[in-house]
């Protein structure tokens, strides 16, 4: 199972949003980090096959998408960052329609339904209409709708936005089980999403794509780049002005600093392992 | 229809049902068509002055003490009844009759026109008797409470079946993206194109089925009643104007069949005008809008005469409310060459939207993108 980008370019009335990006995806979690309208929802608009390219294509095991049609909609998974939904339509409703629209035979359709519901924990509201749902638990019926025919190659737009702590954990623990054999692609510019779980992280910044890497080969680049300095107040705004700091805390009077810099901050300064939030900094020089 | 795509149609008429909007075009057009059948002959005769006019002649020259009337007499009966438009039309008419093959419509001119001539040509004062005035022929006015009836119950039900089209369809896609479903429908298997063709299909069966069940309704209740007696009396004994003015030879019943054929074909394609719109628009507010003003554009030019040429004539006479609209189906009749540019016309836009539908709209439209 191979998603091949060759190329992808588009173009918005004069606009280049994406820029010839080129990758290769095969099995795992791909987590797509990207500042605001770096051309994330673009790039996976042409992934979908919900956009065209301006340039380049995209290729499922060799073949054009385009020419996949059907067949490639069938091993697809979409959660879009808003979710649609039928207000007047129950959950059940809703996933029996999808469940029809995604070709699952009559006979599987309500075990399938049943499945889902339980996974994302909707299995008692499966008969509520969906207009008294929650933020939370719409996103979760979107998730839903995204796994009933078992994908392939899952795509994920930002689907935490609206999950509480126990759902968000117990989401980024599906996704790593459900990953076995799939590509999912996880887009989201909350890092420590996919901290955990993904394997391969793509940055994209300016339509490009900046890095593409494992995670743990990305993180050996901050190898000696990442300190933490104990210091009291007036240092440590002294160190925010001078340089990237990626986070604060407090520990009793003094306040620990997390520097990102190639050269050591300071006199008090030990090293410290660099995270995915870290690199991120260090790629946009701006917090995250 | 590819593997599992009956139950696509199925679960979107489904969905068509769950709209309760759509249940109150459904309620107003069964109140239009039991009133228009209530009411009977007496709904909507422009004409039916001149027929009161004759049955009161008839009833003084028959009925009458004196069993003749004078000249002057039945003139003030007429006066400021008589359309001059009316006459010049019966006039035509009956020089053209030999275009008209029935016999009670030739019949009809011949006493019409005597008539005429008795009480505006002949300069001297004279009493006139029934056989002066109608001649040996017994006159028919009409078919109120008949065959008019039955087809003016027809004409007030595709008028009223026409908003139902247009609140129930526009809202087929634009609810779809008020909903924010366009992207989950575009990445299923059966979303894109086929969902389009699905979608249009559901719609296509819910009007067409709820249009002939009202049909026969209207139609077992009009034929329990009255039968089909007079289905072959010539139009130009109707007491419609624009019928007994034509110069054509068509009977009731053909009338009445070409009705609910132009009827039917009329609902088609506002139904496909108005998936287009509703492809189109992004909201069902603005979709709803755009559909109702240019269907009363379109029926206002007709029914004032706007803009009259021979290819106008024969575009609006496939517009949906033309075809409703008894004067111009009589109007796309008249004539066996309009009759096949009308069908030409009909097939060709089908055909267009048909292409459209599969090639066009989705493209560039309802997904804003490329989908396949």
């Amino acid at each position: 199972m191979k998603l091949e980008l060759k190329n992808v370019t588009k173009e918005f009335t004069g606009k280049t949003v994406l820029n010839g990006i080129d990758a290769v995806l095969t099995n795992g979690v791909y987590g797509l980090l990207g500042p605001n309208g770096a051309g994330k929802s673009t790039l996976i608009r042409a992934i979908c096959n919900l956009d065209s390219p301006t340039q380049g294509a995209v290729f499922y095991d060799g073949e054009h998408i385009d020419k996949l049609g059907a067949q490639y909609r069938e091993i697809l998974g979409y959660v879009p960052q808003k979710i649609g939904y039928y207000p007047d339509f129950t959950a059940v409703e809703f996933l029996k329609y999808m469940s029809i629209l995604k070709g699952i035979p009559k006979r599987y359709q309500e075990e399938r339904i049943r499945e889902v519901l339980e996974l994302v924990n909707l299995t008692d509201t499966g008969n509520k209409k969906m207009k008294h749902f929650s933020g939370g638990m719409k996103q979760r019926i979107g998730i839903a709708q995204a796994i009933l025919n078992h994908p392939e190659i899952l795509i994920l737009d930002e689907p935490t936005v609206g999950l509480d702590l126990e759902e968000r954990m117990k989401f980024k623990q599906f996704i790593s089980e459900y990953s076995a054999d799939r590509i999912i692609i996880f887009a989201t510019h909350i890092v420590s999403d996919i901290e955990d779980i993904g394997n391969e992280i793509l940055i994209l910044k300016d339509g490009k794509i900046k890095v593409q890497a494992a995670q743990e080969r990305l993180l050996t680049t901050l190898t000696g780049a990442v300190w933490e300095c104990e210091c009291g107040k007036k240092e440590a705004a002294e160190l925010k002005k001078k340089y990237k700091v990626s986070n604060t805390r407090v520990n009793g009077e003094k306040i620990i600093v997390r520097v990102i810099s190639k050269e050591k901050p300071g006199e008090n300064a030990v090293p410290a392992e660099g995270s995915l939030q870290d690199l991120y900094l260090f790629l946009f020089n701006r917090e995250t | 229809m590819v593997n599992g795509g009956d139950t696509i149609v199925k679960y979107e008429i489904y969905k068509i049902f769950r709209n309760k909007i759509v249940y109150v075009p459904i309620v107003l057009v069964v109140i239009v068509v039991l009133y228009a059948m209530l009411a009977n002959g007496e709904f909507g005769y422009d004409n039916c002055d001149v027929m009161i006019a004759y049955s009161e002649i008839d009833g003084e020259l028959v009925n009458g003490e004196r069993g003749y009337l004078h000249n002057k007499e039945i003139a003030d009966y007429y006066k400021g009844i008589v359309d001059e438009h009316y006459l010049a039309k019966m006039q035509e008419a009956y020089k053209a009759s030999s275009y008209a093959s029935m016999e009670d419509g030739i019949r009809f001119y011949n006493s019409t026109f005597r008539f005429f001539q008795e009480i505006f040509y002949i300069q001297e004062e004279s009493y006139l008797t029934k056989n002066d005035v109608w001649g040996n022929n017994t006159i028919i006015y009409g078919f109120t409470g008949d065959w008019d009836a039955y087809g003016n119950v027809l004409e007030k039900f595709f008028q009223a079946f026409s908003f139902f089209i247009i609140i129930f369809a526009v809202q087929l896609f634009t609810h779809e993206k008020e909903c924010g479903m366009t992207e989950i429908l575009g990445t299923a298997k059966y979303g894109g194109n086929l969902l389009l063709r699905y979608k249009s299909m559901a719609a296509f069966c819910v009007m067409n089925i709820l249009m002939f069940l009202i049909l026969v309704f209207i139609s077992l209740v009009h034929f329990g009643q009255y039968g089909f007696i007079n289905a072959d009396v010539s139009i130009q004994c109707s007491t419609e104007k624009a019928m007994a003015g034509a110069v054509i030879a068509c009977n009731m019943g053909q009338l009445t069949a070409w009705k609910i054929v132009f009827g039917i074909l009329g609902c088609n394609v506002l139904l496909c005008v108005t998936i287009l719109i509703s492809v189109l628009s992004e909201s069902s507010v603005t979709a709803l809008a755009v559909a109702v003003c240019s269907t009363w554009i379109c029926s206002y030019s007709i029914v004032h005469n706007l803009v009259r040429s021979p290819v106008i004539d024969v575009l609006l006479a496939v517009i949906p409310i033309n075809a409703f609209s008894m004067e111009s189906l009589v109007n796309a009749v008249t004539t066996q060459a309009q009759i096949g540019m009308v069908s030409i016309f009909v097939i060709v836009f089908a055909g267009l939207i048909t292409l459209i539908l599969k090639n066009i709209w989705s493209r560039k439209f309802f997904y804003r993108g490329g989908m396949r």
